[in-house]
């Protein structure tokens, strides 16, 4: 019981290209914020059509012979699913240096992603994860619809990863006047994962005035929080503006709210996100 | 949340459900025309309400890949309906049926499915079997031999057909069993009972029409205690079926939004011409067998129907009864459980005889509600029968203080308190008597009773009475818990039993 109130780190583990950097940088924030990680793999179950005939008559006691057959055909296709999970699991183990992380532990859980991630919210602390899946490597969508409205829900911070692992040594922050940027810049203050990087902090506005006290109130909590920042106020659409600015710098990751209202509430986990991961595979943090 | 899984449920199949769809409209057609003669309507009446029925809980129903339509057990409820009053009462009975089936969903009455034993719902499905087997037998008694021959080479086919290499699973045996036979009967000018003429068939596709029926009390209370028959009895063969195809393909329904669709569904057969319907668990499974699985199996089927009676009606009217009795003794033998038979040697008795029960009330009344109320009601008998047996008084005498103590241990409830009170011994003069009832549960206030009447009466014998324990024995007591799923709390009220 203690063990599942824990909050972990969760990165979630699959055979896709991305999945080794999934674990790094799972690995680094378990270790730079000491808390414990948890692999975990999921089962998604096909339908079991193996045995399916058209043959549409009704033979006695056909109800318990239909279940015996999918019953097998599942049990089969369960036991090979967990057999290759266990596989990737100790690949992600071995890639770990698990003497500086608290606790590692490996977790597989039967049902799609966002089943998983109902399931088992309670014990994530942030939730590292691919931006594409092994399923959908090759769709340009990006994150899957369903997988997009789960994340919505879940109110815990989400690092999306698209690329190969780099230790973060700087991040944007995208501030705008919203609660939910607020807290996302109370978080940034209060976690060590931030200690050694350099934070830009970055504000879209067409009011300067306006948009420079905002950075100011902010720049200043980063700098009580001890934090090494610099601020910009950048014009014009807000997506171009971050994105230009991101690459211009160089900037390790991205870090942004969940915006509740204005202008960036759109972007939030859209297109913005998608663009960005895609224009410089460098990984995103979402906090709520 | 709800888009996607929606999508999901829709579209996340579509070549097998579509596939299935097909198989299972094919199937549909034969039943329809048979459960329309059972109720004794013109087989239109069901073609159109197996139509509206699939298509409608397609959208709205709680269990994906269910086949809903005109069944057996619904029809079996009209027969004195359409008789005394017609086809137009039973089309207001169907669209009552539905109102009272989502009053049902908002009461959260699918709750209720718990309470129906392994045994009742075995009852439940051979006494479905043996109906629809009933039912054919008008069609097998003072005919010709051909008939029977029809009938017997029908049933070959059904079982033999799939085992033709390759377009054995390919081609539905009923649909083969019935294009032969119809060419048999064609060919050899064999004068047989066709569908044609038992009454209509569809020609046009069905129109939105309010039942001809006078809208006062007087019509109410005549369909009234119809519609409550089917709309009880198409839950229960919803539920259960709902929780077959759970258990077949290990994922959940919602049985809330499965009630309110029936209800839903039997609206808009009334509304469209049909009778009130419900799941089908045989075509249920012909679905799932088939590779439905999703929303879509269901709605294709329903589509497909009624575009296939639709147009091709006329061939409808020449297909030879022999070969619906067919598909219909063939669904018969599919919905019986037979294994319940040599069980019955190996089940305790008690299931046996809920199970009889259940299958003899039903087919005595011909109503499926009777019979499964019947064999709960056995079930929950049998069950206090049980749980009385778990109840003991120990007796031990300190000579020293004249005091009789007695140790209640167990279940005490209105079953067991004839056994409680005889542990007593009235006739003994004491000067105390110590009754510790802390290791004893008192489920109920004929428990509490029966120990004021023992209490009473061993004073009356003139003993100083004490009762040891009575707070932790009467937690028990209250209906609800505040236990819930807290096994801690559990084992404190059940003190380790």
């Amino acid at each position: 019981m203690e063990q599942l109130q824990q909050k972990w780190v969760m990165a979630c583990v699959d055979g896709s290209p991305n999945s080794e950097a999934v674990v790094d940088y799972a690995a680094w924030i378990a270790k730079t914020v000491q808390s414990p990680l948890e692999l975990v793999h999921t089962l998604e179950h096909g339908l079991l059509l193996e045995h399916t005939d058209h043959s549409g008559n009704l033979t006695p006691n056909m109800r318990d012979d239909l279940i015996k057959t999918l019953s097998e055909d599942e049990q089969a296709e369960s036991k090979k699913l967990i057999a290759e999970g266990k596989v990737l699991l100790e690949k992600a183990k071995v890639r770990i240096d698990a003497s500086l992380i608290p606790q590692v532990m490996s977790k597989q859980h039967h049902g799609s992603l966002d089943e998983t991630l109902v399931d088992l919210q309670d014990e994530i602390r942030v939730l590292v994860l691919g931006l594409r899946g092994e399923d959908h490597a090759e769709e340009e969508t990006g994150i899957g619809s369903q997988l997009e409205n789960t994340i919505r829900a879940l109110h815990k911070p989400i690092f999306i990863v698209n690329g190969a692992f780099k230790q973060p040594q700087s991040m944007m922050l995208a501030y705008n006047d919203t609660d939910g940027a607020r807290k996302a810049l109370d978080m940034v203050c209060k976690s060590p994962l931030y200690k050694l990087m350099q934070v830009h902090l970055v504000h879209v506005s067409e009011n300067e005035s306006a948009g420079k006290a905002l950075l100011l109130e902010a720049g200043f909590k980063l700098q009580e929080a001890g934090l090494s920042h610099q601020t910009a106020l950048l014009q014009g659409d807000a997506q171009n503006a971050l994105l230009h600015y991101q690459q211009q710098h160089n900037l390790d990751m991205t870090v942004m709210g969940a915006f509740s209202h204005g202008k960036l509430r759109s972007l939030f986990f859209g297109s913005f996100t998608l663009k960005m991961l895609k224009a410089n595979n460098k990984p995103i943090l979402l906090l709520r | 949340m709800l888009l996607a899984q929606n999508k999901k449920d829709w579209f996340g199949n579509i070549r097998g459900d579509i596939l299935a769809g097909i198989v299972v409209a094919l199937a549909l057609i034969p039943e329809a025309i048979a459960f329309s003669i059972i109720a004794g309507v013109d087989p239109k009446v069901g073609l159109y309400a197996s139509f509206a029925i699939a298509v409608i809980i397609a959208i709205t129903g709680g269990r994906p890949g269910m086949i809903s339509a005109a069944t057996a057990a619904t029809a079996v409820l009209m027969v004195t309906l359409v008789k005394e009053h017609g086809l137009e009462y039973l089309l207001a009975a169907s669209i009552l049926a539905g109102v009272l089936q989502i009053l049902a969903g908002y009461l959260n009455l699918h709750t209720l499915i718990s309470f129906i034993s392994r045994s009742v719902m075995i009852g439940f499905l051979n006494a479905l079997a043996i109906l629809i087997f009933i039912a054919q037998l008008p069609e097998l008694t003072n005919v010709t031999w051909h008939v029977y021959a029809l009938t017997a080479f029908g049933l070959m086919i059904i079982y033999l057909f799939p085992y033709v290499p390759k377009i054995g699973k390919l081609i539905p045996s009923p649909l083969v069993t019935i294009l032969v036979l119809t060419a048999i009967v064609l060919a050899m000018g064999i004068d047989v009972r066709t569908i044609g003429d038992m009454g209509a068939l569809p020609d046009t596709l069905p129109i939105f029409l309010w039942p001809d029926v006078p809208l006062n009390l007087e019509t109410l209370w005549i369909i009234l205690p119809y519609s409550a028959a089917i709309a009880v009895v198409g839950l229960l063969e919803s539920l259960m079926t709902a929780q077959v195809l759970d258990e077949m393909t290990d994922t959940d329904s919602d049985k809330k939004r499965e009630c309110k669709g029936q209800g839903v569904a039997n609206i808009g057969s009334g509304l469209m011409g049909g009778m009130a319907g419900c799941a089908m668990i045989g075509q249920s499974i012909i679905n799932v067998k088939s590779g439905g699985r999703g929303r879509l199996s269901t709605f294709t089927a329903g589509i497909l129907l009624l575009i296939m009676v639709v147009f091709i009606s006329d061939w409808l009217a020449v297909i030879p009864m022999a070969a619906l009795v067919a598909v219909m003794i063939m669904v018969s033998i599919g919905t019986f459980n037979w294994k319940s038979i040599p069980e019955m040697r190996t089940n305790p008795k008690s299931a046996t005889v809920v199970m009889l029960a259940t299958v003899i009330v039903t087919l005595w009344t011909h109503n499926l509600a009777f019979g499964v109320l019947t064999g709960v009601v056995l079930a929950a008998l049998f069950m206090a029968a049980k749980l009385q047996q778990f109840m003991a008084v120990e007796k031990s005498f300190d000579d020293a203080t004249n005091t009789r103590t007695y140790t209640v241990v167990g279940q005490v409830f209105f079953n067991s308190t004839e056994k409680f009170v005889g542990y007593f011994d009235f006739k003994e003069a004491v000067d105390r008597v110590i009754i510790d009832v802390h290791r004893a549960h008192f489920w109920d206030i004929s428990a509490v009773y029966a120990l004021d009447k023992v209490v009473l009466k061993l004073r009356r014998e003139g003993a100083e009475v004490e009762v040891i324990g009575l707070n932790e024995a009467s937690e028990t007591l209250v209906d609800k818990y505040a236990v819930h799923n807290d096994p801690a709390k559990i084992a404190k009220v059940m003190g380790g039993h």
